[in-house]
């Protein structure tokens, strides 16, 4: 039985992670009356029905060029309930929740979870990944399979390298156009470790899973494509729409990222290395279209975590200059590492 | 640094409800109640084993409505090609799908050409969602040969 000082202790030690639990309790009763009051599936959610549907009762593939986990996943749900796209619509977004939880977790570990709070909580509290993470969509899917393969990769059990691959190979069946954002982050880590062993268990469990991915869509329908011809046109005249419409995608926060940028600590700690190529490199692909029906606000989706993460850095940076803590002082408020 | 992470937090939180709020206003289709109940409604007309030519393959058409969809052909462009064209693949049942959310009307389909299928057609149901969606189902006149 524990005594009254050892519970408030652990209450104390723990005070971000009950902040983050009754957040994540809060956010999913919020989520979940947004999910709950919609009445119709999106177009694009409705595809993945069709195409869910196609696959349980073997009849030919009505879109072949969408990435087919999240049809396969509504599949096998249907194989246990019965085809009913309500249960549907209430499965899916539990993969937003999935992606904010590991989010947190993974960052804990790492950078502490204060930091983690402010990352995860700006991340679910985003309006476009909260908007289409309520609906039948894979922004969600992938994101969370994105953020689950970092956890892995960021991982020192050679256990978890495994797991990595596998989660790489799942980011490509979610969404195909992912395997860009978490091959920068395989590479990047690569990079940084240089351990052939990281590398060459996560490609031979990866490999597996993007080619199995690839040869059953070819069984099914004949061919494999990745996207539809008139959205695989780049250019190296980026469009500024992700930059001009920064602050409406991503709020206020977003005025830190480039103060992030300008700290020689940034630089220093190779962990960030990871969220400045997720981050960088996203924003180039998605700005390298030429399409300009495909400058949406919802396919920053996957790389918003590698925003928010920028955007806490540079507070944590800034929270590190001795003349800050100085002006903080006099007006009496104190940092918390400070007090430990 | 937990001060101003509430304080961003705060001021996020605030600025998301109102973007959401926006998202749905653009998004009010995903919404509406009459949407399905009306496809289902004009699924039940259709005799079972009927194709029902549509103007356009919609996901929703394809995932909601039961019976084999046929696209219009492309080459149709005019109301007697159209008819030529469910006359001699003896297909009975037209829906006319209009959502401005999603596409703009064909042409065939507008409101004047609409006037015109009511001399070979008889519609059998409108449903109304909003003001920029509209099914209405039309039956072809069983007179009609070649």
């Amino acid at each position: 039985m524990w005594t009254k000082t050892e519970y408030l202790g652990l209450l104390k030690s723990h005070k971000v992670d009950i902040l983050f639990i009754i957040f994540i309790i809060s956010f999913t009763a919020y989520f979940y009356s947004y999910v709950s009051i919609s009445a119709i599936p999106t177009s694009d959610g409705a595809e993945y029905l069709n195409n869910a549907r196609s696959w349980l009762y073997d009849t030919p593939i009505s879109s072949a060029y969408r990435a087919q986990l999240i049809s396969w996943i509504i599949a096998g749900i249907w194989q246990i309930t019965g085809e009913n796209w309500l249960i549907i619509k209430y499965v899916i977004p539990v993969f937003t929740l999935g992606a904010g939880i590991i989010l947190y977790l993974l960052l804990r570990k790492h950078k502490g979870n204060l930091f983690a709070f402010g990352v995860s909580t700006l991340t679910l509290l985003n309006p476009h990944l909260f908007f289409w993470g309520t609906y039948i969509m894979t922004e969600s899917l992938s994101l969370f399979f994105i953020v689950l393969s970092l956890y892995f990769i960021k991982s020192e059990k050679q256990s978890h390298w495994f797991l990595a691959g596998i989660s790489i190979g799942l980011t490509f069946a979610s969404r195909y156009s992912t395997l860009i954002e978490v091959m920068t982050i395989f590479v990047v880590e690569c990079i940084i470790r240089k351990d052939r062993k990281f590398a060459t268990r996560t490609i031979m469990s990866a490999t597996p899973i993007i080619i199995g991915t690839i040869f059953i869509v070819y069984l099914k329908v004949g061919y494999f494509v990745g996207a539809q011809p008139s959205d695989t046109h780049f250019t190296f005249l980026l469009t500024p729409y992700y930059l001009q419409n920064s602050l409406n995608i991503w709020g206020f926060a977003v005025l830190l990222v480039p103060v992030a940028f300008l700290f020689r600590r940034t630089y220093k700690a190779k962990y960030n290395y990871t969220f400045i190529a997720w981050f960088i490199v996203s924003l180039l692909f998605w700005s390298a279209n030429s399409n300009p029906i495909l400058h949406l606000p919802r396919y920053t989706v996957q790389f918003t975590p590698a925003v928010y993460f920028l955007a806490i850095l540079a507070i944590e940076n800034i929270s590190k200059i001795n003349i800050v803590r100085k002006s903080f002082h006099r007006i009496g408020i104190v940092f918390s590492d400070e007090v430990k | 640094m937990i001060g101003v992470i509430l304080l961003i937090l705060t001021i996020s939180a605030v600025g998301a409800i109102s973007e959401i709020e926006n998202q749905q206003h653009a998004h009010k289709i995903f919404y509406n109640y009459k949407f399905i109940p009306a496809i289902v409604n004009i699924s039940d007309l259709v005799p079972q084993g009927s194709s029902v030519v549509v103007s356009h393959t919609h996901s929703y058409l394809k995932y909601f409505i039961p019976h084999k969809i046929i696209k219009i052909p492309n080459t149709i462009s005019s109301e007697k090609s159209l008819l030529y064209y469910m006359v001699k693949n003896n297909l009975t049942y037209l829906l006319v799908y209009d959502n401005r959310h999603y596409f703009p009307v064909n042409p065939l389909f507008s409101d004047t050409g609409l006037k015109n299928l009511r001399n070979d057609y008889k519609q059998i149901a409108n449903y109304v969602i909003d003001d920029k969606t509209k099914f209405q189902l039309y039956q072809l006149n069983k007179n009609w040969r070649f």
